[in-house]
């Protein structure tokens, strides 16, 4: 399976702190399911902060990670699933 | 019993856990956690501690370890009561013997004999179940839970751990459906590594230091997140909120557990007896006999002092412990092994009797309380020094008389110190390599890990490139939090443990690096297990009387070294003098300034000194009082009669532990055990309320005692202020006996002592090249070492006037050339010593450089180039080549041998340096006080003591050909010239200053320092 890195601002729909759908270019799409959650400190030496990593389905099949830093409001899109 | 993490790694998970046990205990109790497990890798190194600590926390302490399987896999075991945990130290040390050293494997199949009273969860993500899960490999899964089902029944479990790790999702859904399946319970932990998630930093540069990378570099090793912290119950529920039943089964694995250890069973090993003799019985039997040997009658006074010590050994339940020292001491007097007794201990008239000690405790007054009473609450210590060479002799004799199973050394825990931790954290931060071990070496040995920064602001080895070191203020950081951390398991210099039963059963076993089997405990942990301990030091100081002995008998057969006169004035006419260089504890140039002020012409002035020059009674001022009223320039007084059978020894001055206790006991009244808890208590500083409390209590019971207030006040105060620094009088009693015994070889025989001492190296307060100096001036040759008449060790010759350097201490020297060399000598040249001998090819160059081969040709570049390989040819005519010059052979010497043969190197400038005004050592001593000054030498043991004012002052001594010159450097001059006295590289120092006359003591205090170029 082909993967794109993306790092790019992308708008989530929360409830309760999960996310449960996401803004593409098409418009809204639900997330049917959490695949994965984890978390990742980075470089935290470099002053990075703890991302949040979630790696969704969506309700038309595709399949994305997007993660936010922890306690952040923004939500970044990471890698988009061929 | 609210949710408890049963999954825990302390500092003791070596390099894989970032909190102390006690962090890891206050926050569980701050959870109002009421049980934790302890799991550390492959050993229960803490577990005494923490079960201590979780005690005082109101916490169950839950002891287990995670134990690595074959292929590294991880399988987590926890004690259910004392059975489970003689299960768990089992099977640890069956891992340890199976593995390589430092790479323990558990054979799993072993929990078949060894799995009782044991709870066994499935692991980490390393665990086996879990890595086949995440492999794929179900069907593998389903057959080792089977394998562990099996042996375990339902006290198996899987473990589900919220790490937030890619993939989990998919392994906690397999382990559920798995333990569903298989009706295998399921519990929750966290896999913690540090107490709380602002410790993640140091747990990970941890990881690094072990898997040697830095912060920018990958390893599978390294965590992800900041996941693995003690989560509080209420964040380890909601994770669980959709499967409960995994938090209730870890709370009822901690309820089912039972603490583990019982720290008040006592496990001593029995001795052998007569038939129909209790321990008792046979201790006061030998400690009689002994009395009768020692004071050729046993009188009122030796009887009720007996009495008294055996009332109390047998109420303590010891004496057995005394009887099994005895048997260790008489084998080592069996087989002529010099040994002598140190420390409390010999305040026991009993030891005394018994030949464990040589220090007549009656007769000097001594307090057996100090030693042992039931009021202290510690167990008695008996340390005992043996000649170095046949330590690890007696050590064996305990292992056979007792029992491979029974014996193991005692562990200590390698804590990071200053120099490692900044190299080591400094690597994995990506510190540049070089810049680190330049601040490492100019760290002084020994620093503790939480200086470094005080240290790099104050000392002018650093000031003069404070901008260079302020990049490192991270590194410090750091190094402060790991300060302490244990680093690895070691071995104890001389403790030995001795149990009842197989050791394996109380404490894990493992091989050291020398091989040998140590506990997973410390001294004080194995002790706190009932466990007996003992503790074998090895002196050089026993092995070079025993050789100088001997080489004595040569000449005079009858001699010995026990039983030398004890009130030689010629020897502490030598010590008055300050001339102790090479003496055992006098040596140092503050105890030779001390000795050449003191006046010192009796065994007690020895005592006296060896319990003054400390950083305590320095800092505490005692030093000086002592020394006027000593040579009664200042009179004695006692604020109340009461004090002066006490310190009348000590001229007024309270120097000693057992003085602190004997003036509670006669001025308050407290019973001597009760003084010495007081003792105790003032000497480790405790401030405020109980100071003041223990205040009140010795000033009313001395009131009922018809002290006044104001003097019980003043007393009371002397108390506080000399208790922490006190010595131990008994201790320092051994320690003179030792000191003046070996004066007196210095004054009577030097020869064949220092030849006995030169031998020893490495020993004693001075490089081998200042005791061969030591040597010249007291008008004994130095002879250079000879392939046909050195031997293994240093020789006496011509009767006495002269030392001849040994093969041995030609450097790099081994033992299968040193055997060539002795078996096939004579040699008549050169050519046949290199036909005849298989000797390394370094070897021989060094032989040649030192002059050990100078008898066949003097040209000793004409030797080398003789050497087959060089381009020489052996047996061909001496090649034409330029000798070194005196000055190079000399500095080649002092290379090889470590010690200067022929002239001093600062003698080869002497002409240059009188040019400049620089007199030598010897010359220093007759300028008058006040006079300016200028020396030069090499700088010899400069250190930093603790002082009055607490500001640092340097000392160093200056050595050149003549002898030592000692030299003060103040804070000021310190400042600008630090950074040559602590240098990487020792160079000789020129010195100006003033020179200062005290008693018969000469130093220079400096005002300017400068590296002596040739």
């Amino acid at each position: 399976m082909m993967t794109l890195l993306m790092e790019r601002e992308i708008e989530v729909r929360c409830s309760g702190g999960t996310p449960r759908a996401v803004r593409l270019r098409e418009g809204w799409a639900d997330i049917i399911d959490i695949l994965d959650i984890w978390r990742d400190v980075g470089r935290w030496w470099a002053g990075e902060k703890e991302k949040t990593f979630y790696r969704v389905q969506l309700c038309y099949g595709g399949l994305l990670e997007i993660y936010r830093v922890v306690g952040g409001n923004r939500w970044m899109l990471y890698r988009i699933y061929d | 019993m609210t949710f408890a993490h049963l999954h825990v790694h302390s500092n003791f998970s070596f390099l894989d856990g970032g909190s102390s046990v006690e962090n890891l205990v206050q926050a569980a109790s701050a959870h109002g956690a009421g049980a934790m497990a302890l799991t550390d890798h492959d050993n229960v190194c803490a577990a005494v501690d923490f079960h201590r600590l979780a005690e005082e926390c109101g916490l169950k302490p839950i002891q287990g370890a995670e134990l690595t399987l074959a292929g590294g896999y991880h399988l987590v075991l926890l004690a259910d009561g004392p059975a489970g945990y003689e299960n768990l130290c089992r099977l640890l040390t069956e891992s340890h013997a199976a593995g390589d050293r430092g790479n323990p494997r558990l054979d799993p199949c072993l929990l078949e004999e060894y799995g009782d009273n044991l709870f066994v969860l499935s692991g980490c993500r390393r665990g086996e179940i879990p890595s086949m899960l995440l492999r794929g490999d179900e069907e593998d899964a389903r057959r080792r839970i089977d394998f562990y089902r099996e042996i375990l029944g339902e006290r198996f479990f899987l473990e589900i751990q919220p790490a937030f790790l890619p993939g989990d999702r998919d392994l906690h859904r397999a382990v559920r459906r798995l333990g569903e399946d298989m009706g295998v319970q399921i519990a929750a932990t966290n896999n913690v590594h540090y107490a709380e998630k602002r410790d993640f930093p140091i747990h990970d540069l941890l990881t690094c230091v072990r898997n040697n990378v830095t912060l920018d570099e990958a390893s599978d090793e390294r965590p992800l997140n900041a996941e693995n912290y003690l989560k509080s119950p209420p964040v380890m529920r909601r994770y669980f909120r959709s499967f409960p039943a995994a938090i209730k089964n870890a709370e009822q694995i901690a309820e089912a557990c039972r603490p583990a250890l019982d720290l008040d069973e006592r496990r001593h090993p029995s001795v052998a007896l007569p038939r129909g003799v209790t321990p008792e019985e046979y201790l006061r039997r030998r400690a009689y006999e002994g009395a009768k040997r020692r004071y050729g009658s046993v009188d009122v006074r030796v009887r009720e002092r007996l009495e008294h010590e055996l009332s109390v050994i047998f109420q303590m339940g010891y004496a057995e412990y005394f009887l099994l020292v005895e048997d260790v001491v008489q084998f080592a007097r069996r087989r002529g092994i010099r040994y002598a007794g140190r420390g409390s201990a010999a305040d026991s008239a009993v030891a005394y009797c018994l030949g464990i000690t040589d220090v007549d405790a009656l007769q000097r007054g001594l307090l057996f309380e100090r030693f042992m009473s039931p009021e202290r609450g510690e167990r008695p210590d008996i340390d005992i020094d043996f000649d170095a060479r046949w330590r690890d002799e007696v050590s064996g004799y305990i292992f056979e008389k007792y029992g491979q199973e029974h014996v193991a050394k005692v562990a200590t825990f390698q804590t990071f110190r200053a120099r490692s931790a900044v190299r080591q954290f400094g690597r994995a931060m990506g510190y540049d390599a070089v810049s680190l071990d330049l601040l490492a070496k100019r760290l002084p040995a020994g620093s503790g890990a939480t200086d470094c920064r005080e240290l790099v602001q104050n000392l002018p080895e650093f000031t003069n490139r404070k901008e260079e070191w302020n990049q490192y203020e991270k590194l410090f950081k750091v190094v402060a939090a790991a300060a302490e951390f244990p680093r690895h398991l070691g071995t104890h210099l001389g403790g030995l443990v001795i149990s009842d039963r197989p050791l394996n059963e109380v404490t894990p076993l493992q091989r050291s690096a020398k091989g040998s089997m140590i506990s997973q405990f410390d001294k004080d942990g194995v002790e706190d297990l009932g466990l007996l301990k003992l503790d074998l030091l090895s002196l050089r100081t026993l092995s070079v009387m025993d050789d100088a002995a001997k080489i004595i008998r040569r000449r005079k057969p009858a001699f010995s070294c026990s039983g030398l006169p004890r009130d030689d004035e010629a020897t502490f006419s030598m010590i008055r003098r300050g001339e102790t260089v090479g003496v055992f504890q006098l040596e140092s140039p503050a105890q030779r300034a001390l000795q050449s002020r003191l006046g010192a012409d009796k065994f007690e002035d020895l005592i006296c000194s060896v319990a003054l020059i400390r950083p305590g009674p320095v800092k505490g001022d005692m030093v000086e009082p002592f020394i006027a009223c000593r040579r009664g320039e200042k009179p004695v007084t006692y604020i109340h009669s009461d004090l002066k059978p006490i310190l009348e020894k000590t001229y007024g001055v309270v120097l000693f532990q057992e003085q602190v206790i004997e003036i509670a006991v006669q001025v308050a009244g407290f019973s001597p055990g009760e003084a010495d808890r007081l003792r105790r208590v003032m000497s480790r500083n405790r401030p405020g309320n109980e100071m003041e409390r223990l205040g009140h209590l010795f000033v009313q019971k001395a009131h009922r005692r018809g002290v006044r207030r104001d003097v019980g006040r003043k007393i009371f105060s002397y108390m506080q202020g000399y208790a922490s620094y006190g010595f131990c009088e008994a201790h320092a009693a051994a320690f003179g006996a030792l000191a003046y015994d070996t004066a007196y070889l210095v004054r009577h025989y030097p020869a064949e002592y220092f030849a006995a001492m030169l031998s020893h190296q490495p020993m004693g307060y001075y490089p081998p090249g200042t005791v061969a100096n030591e040597v010249r001036r007291r008008g004994i040759s130095i002879l250079p070492p000879d392939v046909n008449l050195s031997g293994r060790e240093f020789a006496v010759e011509r009767g006495g006037r002269a030392i001849r350097v040994s093969l041995s201490c030609v450097k790099g020297m081994d033992n299968r050339s040193l055997r060539e060399i002795l078996h096939h000598r004579p040699f008549r040249s050169f050519s046949e010593y290199l036909r005849g001998t298989e000797v390394r090819r370094d070897v021989t160059e060094n032989l040649i450089l030192s002059g050990a081969l100078s008898s066949f040709e003097p040209n000793r570049r004409a030797l080398l180039w003789k050497i087959p390989a060089s381009g020489g040819r052996p047996g061909s005519d001496v090649e034409r080549v330029p000798d070194f010059t005196p000055e190079e052979k000399a500095l080649w010497e002092r290379r090889i041998l470590g010690i200067d043969v022929g002239e001093h190197i600062v003698g080869y400038l002497r002409r240059k340096l009188e040019r400049r005004g620089v007199i030598c050592a010897s010359s220093v001593r007759k300028i008058p006080d006040g006079s300016r000054v200028r020396a030069a030498g090499v700088p010899i043991r400069p250190h930093r003591p603790p002082t009055r004012s607490g500001r640092t002052v340097v000392f160093l001594s200056l050595e050149d050909e003549t002898g030592m010159v000692d030299v003060t450097v103040f804070f000021r001059i310190y400042e600008r010239y630090g950074h040559l006295i602590f240098s990487d590289k020792v160079s000789p120092l020129l010195v100006e200053g003033t020179v200062q006359r005290r008693g018969k003591g000469v130093s220079i205090t400096a005002e300017r320092m400068e590296v002596l170029n040739r």
